[in-house]
């Protein structure tokens, strides 16, 4: 049994499938829900989506008592109908909330009915009290996969220069946008191809030759669970990195991990990682006489998922000379990953798991921390501590988030040069 | 006390004869109403919208020292951090997370145990309980719960019963919350005291400001709640002399209920947007109160140089598409003239029958005029504004962020006080700046490689989803 949570910053199992779904252009969710559901997600998941723009946008059936009592299947009906007539896309997917799976709605029905007029809907099931938002992400990856590959299951014109990205999760991770870019083209330098899935470039289509793909990139637990899927089903190699690779070594790890499944890209992937060091150490060098000037060497605390908290977490200790001093973990670690995750930091460090806010704040409280890093529900106790915060997790609602991010060499730069102007700001 | 009977109020299409769905000119709406043929609509296709939650949270969630309990599965609610953002403040509030084995088993067990840590943990003076659908459906007992905690916490442990389907307009939300308020935390009875209740729902913080500012400048004693109070404002409440509503589609309710009980009438005034209508709410307040002279004196001080002020701010006739609250909409159009701005078209997220008085005034303005109710739904608006020729979209519409990558400025004035001189004269003044200055809109002049909607959907009437609802 779950506890209650003061502050909680993460969604519902359907609201995480909105956050995945509303990244991939030409997908059109449909929620079979009481109103609401979805508009709380946007206030979660930092700025709206580019051109499918608002929360308000997607469709809904807004259910109300007669569809409660009597069934809302032919309510859901109408709405698929209609979306298809009003809202452009190439792929509607129906997601369930609470109240049309506990009456017992036949979802799947009305969908298959749609499919077999010719519409290309599918259904997922995501009633909020049966999972978490950070469930989402393979439960629709997969969901929508599973659901493609039924009308289409051949294997033809497997490209292996073509790439599948796994495990970076749109709008339960603020960065993901900026990270997926800086992928694309560090890919791309390394004459690959990636399939683009989630974000700008995305499209169905894309989705519809994931089995095409040489190769899949994957991270975290997020992105193991559908490369395996997609092993078992298409013989799709992988390689899994246990966390998004950030800084300069995160960077050299992919390109080797590239290189050593692209023999004949070796000599190309090699020149890249010089340059690559190269470029890094140049601008690390302009931070030097500052690092040392300022004392940009704190005590910190991250505050996030485990999908973000613990590679950043790794890079400020490892390679940017900082106190970790807790890793205050936010999503729904099963306890067989904690394992794993313990092992990567050292014992100076206290990994803590808890989504409640209030139990977070008394948790920094007794660190005392010079800085946090996490989301705005930590601002309360920075302005206690008076030390200075970056957000680094959601909820970000009051800054705008676009296209910057964590990885790559550019990424971890501005990451880096805002963390040391907030610092000489504090001093 | 009949009217707090209930569990909950009575749903705003059977009290107010309430409408969410409508398209078409302000007579056809208005004959309906006095004709006694009035419709509901429903739409067959629809886009996400508020629940009743979402407004029952915006009723109590500035008043001070309270936690907010909502009763629900985890992502029920998540919305408030949103609103302690929006609103600047800290509230407390939890979730009670209701899983899948509570869902079957029962989930009241789980509340016991978070009102009680709770309060426990940051010894609130009130504790609210928001229901949701779950709990609703389930029939799950909340109320001999909360019963059982204010006897052992001797604290309100208030219930707020909604539910997210029983009313098809979210404004519902706004009333039961309101019923549960002055069932639970005001005493049944109050001896009369010399001020009057400002009653604010959903205003802003600047909005609040600047109607504190006028009436204090005028000498009226105030209690302003439940925006930004105390708990001590709202249980004194019952000794005012009257009640000023600010927006009547909100805060009506409480009116009413506290003119039952205790015997309040309700201050009848126009809404202070725009110069001339600012005169006119103060000298109607001073008229009712005997404080004509302050009034007066306050009017000539302020009234010419806003005058003066707003000249500025004129625009060269340009067309607008106005989404707001009905009780605001004639005092917008008349300001919005004075500018040289002429409305096109207009949308209201409801109406009912005690907002017919303005439908009246629009109706002697322009019985044509095309008015499109319902809350949110851009894909209605965005028909609707292809086809009229609008220059710029102003409003404090919910999918107001679903309208922006369109060609025309939206002058979005959900966080800017529109009220009093003060607020008439930034109005004016933000909307010119934006008109003069539309570098950022052109940008998506030539249209975005990835429509949202549908070409034969912006060919079809605005209508065409909103059907009569079949019983």
């Amino acid at each position: 049994m779950g506890n209650y949570i003061e502050f909680n910053r993460n969604g519902c199992l359907l609201q995480g499938a909105l956050s995945v779904l509303k990244a991939i252009n030409g997908v059109v969710p449909i929620i079979h829900s009481t109103a609401g559901c979805g508009i709380q997600e946007k206030y979660i998941a930092n700025t709206s989506n580019g051109h499918a723009s608002d929360n308000c946008t997607i469709a809904s059936t807004n259910i109300i008592e007669k569809q409660i009592i009597f069934g809302g299947t032919s309510r859901l009906r109408e709405q698929i109908k209609n979306t298809v007539k009003v809202l452009q896309g190439d792929l509607y997917v129906v997601v369930s909330g609470c109240a049309t799976e506990i009456v017992g709605d036949d979802i799947g029905a009305m969908t298959k009915e749609a499919s077999e007029q010719g519409y290309p809907v599918i259904n997922i099931s995501t009633p909020g009290f049966k999972g978490h938002s950070f469930d989402a992400y393979q439960k629709v990856t997969k969901g929508i996969i599973e659901e493609l590959s039924k009308n289409n299951d051949s294997l033809a014109d497997i490209d292996n220069d073509l790439i599948n990205i796994f495990g970076i999760s749109p709008n339960i991770d603020p960065y993901w946008e900026g990270n997926l870019e800086e992928l694309y083209s560090l890919i791309g330098e390394a004459e690959l191809k990636v399939n683009r899935l989630f974000g700008y470039g995305s499209s169905v289509k894309n989705w519809e030759q994931i089995k095409n793909a040489g190769l899949n990139v994957v991270f975290t637990s997020w992105g193991l669970e559908i490369a395996e899927y997609l092993k078992g089903k298409y013989r799709t190699p992988y390689v899994f990195f246990e966390e998004v690779p950030l800084g300069i070594k995160g960077i050299e790890e992919l390109l080797d991990k590239l290189a050593s499944v692209y023999e004949s890209k070796k000599e190309n992937i090699e020149n890249i990682k010089l340059n690559k060091h190269d470029k890094y150490l140049y601008y690390l060098s302009k931070l030097a006489p500052h690092y040392y000037k300022y004392q940009i060497q704190k005590e910190v605390v991250l505050v996030g998922p485990s999908q973000i908290v613990t590679s950043l977490g790794r890079f400020l200790e490892d390679d940017f000379g900082q106190i970790v001093q807790s890793v205050i973990i936010t999503d729904n670690v099963p306890e067989l990953q904690k394992n794993s995750i313990e092992k990567r930091f050292d014992q100076s460090t206290e990994i803590y798991y808890s989504e409640d806010g209030k139990k977070i704040e008394e948790k920094i409280r007794e660190f005392s921390p010079e800085i946090i890093l996490g989301s705005q529900l930590e601002k309360n106790i920075a302005r206690e501590l008076d030390i200075p915060i970056l957000y680094i997790s959601l909820p970000t609602e009051e800054k705008i988030i676009l296209s910057k991010s964590l990885f790559g060499i550019s990424g971890i730069l501005t990451f880096i040069e805002e963390y040391s102007n907030i610092i000489i700001a504090a001093s | 006390m009949a009217i707090l009977k209930g569990k909950a109020s009575v749903i705003r299409e059977k009290r107010l004869s309430t409408i969410g769905a409508y398209y078409g000119t302000v007579e056809a709406i208005l004959r309906e109403y006095y004709d006694g043929k009035l419709k509901q609509r429903v739409r067959t296709f629809s886009q996400d919208t508020n629940s009743d939650i979402l407004y029952a949270l915006q009723v109590i969630n500035t008043i001070e020292n309270v936690g907010i309990v909502i009763h629900g599965p985890r992502g029920c609610g998540i919305i408030q951090n949103h609103y302690n953002t929006k609103n600047l403040v800290d509230t407390e509030w939890a979730v009670t997370n209701i899983d899948e084995e509570d869902s079957i088993l029962g989930s009241d067990r789980k509340l016991r145990k978070a009102v009680k840590s709770i309060f426990e943990k940051n010894q609130p003076k009130v504790i609210f309980v928001v229901t949701t659908a779950v709990v609703a459906i389930n029939n799950d007992d909340v109320a001999s719960v909360t019963q059982d905690l204010i006897d052992e916490l001797g604290i309100p442990v208030v219930p707020i019963y909604t539910d997210g389907f029983r009313s098809k307009v979210g404004a519902t939300g706004y009333d039961v919350a309101i019923h549960a308020i002055v069932k639970y935390l005001l005493p049944s009875q109050a001896e009369k005291q010399n001020f009057i209740n400002v009653i604010t729902i959903n205003e802003n913080k600047q909005s609040i400001e600047e109607i504190n500012r006028l009436l204090e400048a005028v000498g009226v004693e105030i209690n302003i709640f439940p925006r930004y109070a105390k708990y001590e404002n709202l249980k004194k409440a019952g000794n005012a002399e009257y009640n000023l509503v600010i927006k009547k589609g909100e805060g009506d309710y409480f009116a009413k209920v506290l003119n039952e009980i205790y015997d309040i009438p309700n201050i009848e005034v126009n809404t202070p947007i725009g110069i001339k209508a600012t005169n006119k709410w103060l000298t109607e307040i001073g008229k009712q109160l005997g404080k004509e002279q302050k009034v007066k004196e306050l009017i000539e001080k302020e009234s010419q140089t806003s005058k003066e002020e707003l000249k500025k701010y004129q625009l060269d006739k340009i067309k607008v598409f106005l989404s707001i609250d009905p009780e605001y909409v004639n005092a917008v159009i008349n300001l919005l003239e004075d500018l040289n701005a002429e409305v096109v078209g207009i949308k209201f997220p409801y109406l009912d029958i005690s907002l017919l008085n303005q439908l009246e005034k629009l109706y002697k303005k322009n019985p044509e005029l095309s008015l499109l109710i319902g809350e949110g739904q851009p894909y209605e608006q965005v028909n609707i504004l292809k086809k009229t020729g609008a220059d710029v979209y102003i409003g404090n519409d919910l999918a107001i962020d679903s309208i922006t990558a369109g060609t025309i400025p939206i002058f979005n004035i959900q966080q800017v006080n529109i009220l009093g001189y003060k607020g008439s004269i930034s109005f004016a003044e933000k909307l010119h700046k934006l008109i003069k200055h539309n570098g950022f809109s052109q940008n998506f002049k030539e249209g975005v490689k990835h429509p949202v909607y549908q070409s034969g959907w912006l060919k079809k009437n605005a209508n065409w989803y909103i059907k009569q609802e079949v019983k």
